[in-house]
């Protein structure tokens, strides 16, 4: 190994070293201790599987799991089809419909669901005035509550994973199956939908494993039959404080989401789907149906293209009036949660009644000067700054590293740096835990700070890495043989190529950071409160419009940087 | 600004085996137009890139100027280069491109803006220079990259076939204007392309290189005349290579005999190479020698026409001229002529 191999290892080290730190080796002293040590007692396990309540918890989490994943690419596909057909601005403005709710916090969002699927909430009282209805329905606390709000929360995620595989795939080869004879049913189904069965798969894969870890949604949707795994854990470790059985109960939610992963790598690499790799079209790997499933399946998909066809072919506007109908609806239920927020947010009543009963500045006053809520979002807005910045450097320079360095076990190394993001939450909570009380930096802000980055690293990863591949080193090269010596070459001619990607990294870091509940919950000890933890703390207690107008802010902050943003790569084009 | 180049027994070697440039030496005078013409993988990009200090070489040496060049880092070399992709800087403007190599020289703002002026007017881009890259046309980014790279006066200028991205007619109108701008600021220019054509039509000499070696330099006429081997009047020009045996001064190839000019050789197997625009077309059979063949196909090209004869298994390429056009039908039989001192003889 030469000289630059080992300065390309020296800028993966930061990263690896925390992720190394934090995350592997908690996890890996989570297993030991899972079953005692060297003791090899397996009680906890036993237990986990033996006690008909846990085993109902687990059947349920996979349910649901898969249900919501269900859902969301059934959804989401649509949307993010009729997004690649946009042109840049009107792409930019379909997107803000679908980064806003990405980028709000879940805790915003579910809370906003409260409001509207209530008792006493705006879908009730809609209904009591429409005389659907004579008596409110129970609609929080069941099943169908908990799956609206887990919709809502990961459709984001899907569009956003299957309409970046759908922009790769060239749409001239639609013309061309017209021009060779398919009427246009045929040519989506037969030529547009297998080449975006990888972004399928990939946006499955990550829509499943965050619904596995999901816990915000189940405690203030679901009732008690809702519960799932995540709650459990956490129960187990802050409340209980039994760590073994918590560790137990996450080794097997972590073999369960090693277990996905490992089947739809069979599929779809890994690396494609973060795409990690320079993209050559999308690669599936080979699998042959047998004769009989590859006969239904030609069967089944003769009869669905004659029925679109006589259901859409004409007259030859409707499948695109439905499209534009459907995304519509689909940006009202998106956008919905929040939009009720703001209204309540100047609510006079101090209850969270739909419609307000009338106009006032109040809660935004109390928010303002409540010194509570006003060390919670110094707090937050600190914590996001720091961990953001950190993780953009961190990132970057892992990225450089990555792309440019020649050693051996580049892709095993990039997969290591984004493993988080393959892991359920309440799983790197957890060894972020472990790892930090060693350390005695639980409770402490540089804990904190180290929690948030184990998530926003790989982010940051994600991002850098394709702008680092997407320089032209030529640029470099041309700046020497123009006079610029190796420094002059970075500040001049490299960072402000890598300038906007970085910014991007540093925002979604810093919105990462300012929504983050779950680590921060296992992490905070005596630290301030952060926003979304005393937000949470508020909902769990009493419900009042100050957490309206609370939510509203950060709403306004996202959607302003979102616009920013969009209006930037806008520009750019 | 010309400046000597010299490249001795340079050789660079990336694995045990694998050389990309074996042994190569070459002498560049100053103020010389010199193109290097090859195949891809033929190691004229790699001599391009030691030369500007991306690549390391096993062993040899490179002077500019006379000073040796190995231990010095791009940055201070002052090698004026030209990239296939253009290479401009996205975030600046296009007077910013061109100040680049001056700011970061730490020249006098004043001075670095009636140099900027100067090139921009040298290259006919006056009008452009707050422009951004994107904004402008491929032909319009090359002339920026090339008033970017001479604007320091470099000691040399190399070009890494910078026009293989323009369509044809740009490409023909910027050969004229690189052509110009050499020889008015007499500078030393090497060039890399893989076109022939835009190599016949440059240089003051072509170095042609084949795996890694140099095959021939010559002058573009003496290489198009007198290509060293059959490689060489393959690459270059269309060509007819026709096998025959050599005994006692006289060529034969399947019993007939070919006239060409006499060459050192007086035994052997080889080829003769006859150029198409040298033989002549007849429906009647010449006053003595000729080949009968029988008449495949007629291409009109415009300016000529080309027709492709059957003589035996060998098909030959004739390029006629349109000044006073015979028209002959495919099937019919006709006769090839050539004089003797347009034909060579290249051995094996």
């Amino acid at each position: 190994m030469n000289r630059t191999s080992h300065r390309h290892l020296l800028l993966v080290a930061p990263a690896f070293l925390l992720l190394l730190a934090f995350f592997v080796t908690p996890l890996a002293a989570a297993l030991w201790n899972s079953f005692h040590g060297a003791a090899f007692d397996l009680s906890s396990y036993r237990e986990a599987f033996s006690n008909p309540l846990y085993f109902h918890v687990f059947l349920r989490t996979l349910e649901v799991g898969a249900g919501v994943t269900a859902i969301c690419l059934v959804l989401g596909y649509p949307i993010a089809y009729f997004m690649t057909t946009l042109s840049p601005r009107a792409l930019a403005v379909c997107g803000f419909f679908v980064l806003v709710p990405l980028f709000t916090a879940f805790l915003i969002r579910t809370f906003g669901w409260m409001i509207i699927l209530g008792r006493g909430g705006a879908l009730n009282r809609l209904l009591l005035y429409l005389g659907v209805i004579s008596t409110p329905l129970k609609i929080t606390g069941t099943s169908t509550a908990v799956y609206v709000g887990m919709v809502h929360v990961l459709m984001p995620v899907a569009v956003f994973v299957l309409f970046a595989g759908m922009r790769q795939v060239d749409r001239t080869l639609l013309s061309a199956a017209q021009v060779l004879g398919a009427n246009p049913v045929q040519a989506f189904l037969r030529v547009y939908v297998p080449m975006t069965i990888p972004a399928v798969i990939s946006a499955g894969l990550l829509v499943f494993i965050m619904a596995l870890g999901f816990y915000v949604t189940p405690v203030l949707l679901g009732g008690p039959a809702d519960t799932m795994i995540s709650q459990l854990i956490v129960t187990q470790v802050t409340t209980l404080l039994n760590l073994e059985f918590g560790y137990a109960l996450s080794v097997i939610l972590l073999a369960a989401t090693v277990g996905v992963l490992t089947i739809s790598n069979l599929f779809v690499p890994l690396e494609q789907m973060w795409s990690l790799q320079s993209h050559e079209g999308g690669k599936t790997r080979g699998w042959r149906s047998s004769q009989i499933v590859a006969g239904a399946r030609r069967a089944a998909l003769w009869i669905i293209e004659k029925a679109a066809q006589l259901l859409l072919g004409r007259p030859r506007w409707l499948a695109r009036t439905l499209l534009r109908a459907y995304v519509v609806l689909a940006a009202i239920f998106l956008i919905l949660p929040l939009i009720i927020i703001y209204i309540l947010s100047f609510s006079s009543s101090p209850f969270l009644i739909f419609p307000p009963p009338g106009f006032s500045w109040q809660w935004y006053e109390k928010f303002f000067s409540d010194p509570d809520w006003q060390s919670a979002l110094f707090m937050s807005l600190k914590l996001a700054a720091a961990t953001a910045t950190v993780s953009v450097v961190v990132g970057a320079s892992s990225a450089f590293g990555l792309v440019r360095g020649t050693f051996a076990g580049k892709q095993v190394l990039l997969l290591f740096l984004i493993a988080p993001l393959l892991v359920p939450v309440v799983v790197v909570a957890l060894s972020l835990y472990v790892s930090l009380s060693h350390l005695h930096l639980l409770g402490t802000f540089l804990g904190l700070v180290i929690g948030h980055m184990v998530i926003t690293v790989p982010y940051a990863v994600v991002i850098s890495v394709a702008a680092v591949r997407g320089l032209d080193v030529n640029l470099e090269h041309a700046a020497s043989t123009l006079g610029a010596a190796q420094p002059v070459v970075q500040r001049r001619v490299v960072l402000p190529q890598l300038a906007p990607a970085l910014g991007t990294a540093w925002i979604l870091c810093f919105l990462t950071s300012l929504d983050e509940l779950l680590i921060t919950l296992f992490l905070l000890g005596r630290q301030t409160e952060t926003l979304p933890i005393r937000m949470w703390s508020d909902i769990r207690i009493q419900v009042d419009p100050v957490m309206s107008a609370a939510a509203s802010v950060i709403v306004t902050a996202v959607a302003v940087l979102i616009m920013t943003s969009q209006y930037r790569t806008l520009k750019a084009k | 600004m010309g400046t000597t180049v010299s490249v001795s027994n340079v050789t660079r070697r990336y694995a045990a085996s694998t050389y990309a440039l074996k042994d190569v030496s070459l002498d560049i005078e100053a103020g010389e137009f010199v193109t290097l013409l090859g195949p891809s993988g033929s190691g004229k990009s790699t001599l391009l890139k030691i030369l500007a200090g991306f690549e390391q070489l096993t062993s040899g040496d490179v002077r500019i100027a006379g000073q040796s060049v190995i231990q010095i880092p791009p940055h201070r070399r002052d090698v004026g280069m030209v990239f296939q992709h253009y290479a401009l800087f996205p975030h600046m403007t296009v007077a910013e491109n061109i100040a680049f190599p001056l700011t970061v020289r730490g020249m006098r703002k004043r001075d670095i803006d009636l140099r900027v002026a100067g090139v921009l007017e040298l290259t006919h881009m006056s009008g452009y220079r707050r422009r951004y890259p994107r904004e402008l046309s491929g032909g319009q980014q090359q002339r920026v990259a090339l008033a970017r790279a001479i604007v320091f006066d470099p000691k040399i200028l190399l070009m890494d076939e910078p026009l293989a991205a323009l369509d044809r007619h740009l490409r023909e109108q910027l050969q004229i204007e690189i052509k110009r701008l050499q020889r008015q600021l007499n500078m030393t220019v090497l060039f890399v392309t893989h076109d022939q054509d835009e190599a016949l039509a440059l240089s003051d000499q072509i170095v042609v290189m084949r795996d890694g070696r140099i095959e021939q330099k010559a002058a573009p006429e003496l290489l198009y005349a007198e290509p060293a081997n059959r490689f060489i009047a393959d690459f270059i020009g269309e060509s007819n290579l026709v096998p025959c045996a050599i005994e006692g001064g006289q060529a034969t190839w399947c019993g007939l005999a070919l006239p060409y000019r006499p060459s050192a050789v007086a035994a052997g197997a080889g080829w003769i190479l006859i150029r198409p625009e040298f033989i002549d077309l007849s429906a009647e059979r010449p006053a003595q020698g000729g080949l009968k063949g029988v008449l495949q196909e007629s291409m009109f090209l415009g300016e000529g026409t080309r027709h492709l004869i059957a003589v035996g298994d060998v098909s030959f390429k004739v390029r006629a001229s349109n000044r006073q056009r015979d028209t002959y039908r495919p099937g019919q039989e006709v006769y090839l002529n050539w004089a003797a001192d347009k034909a060579r003889f290249l051995a094996d």
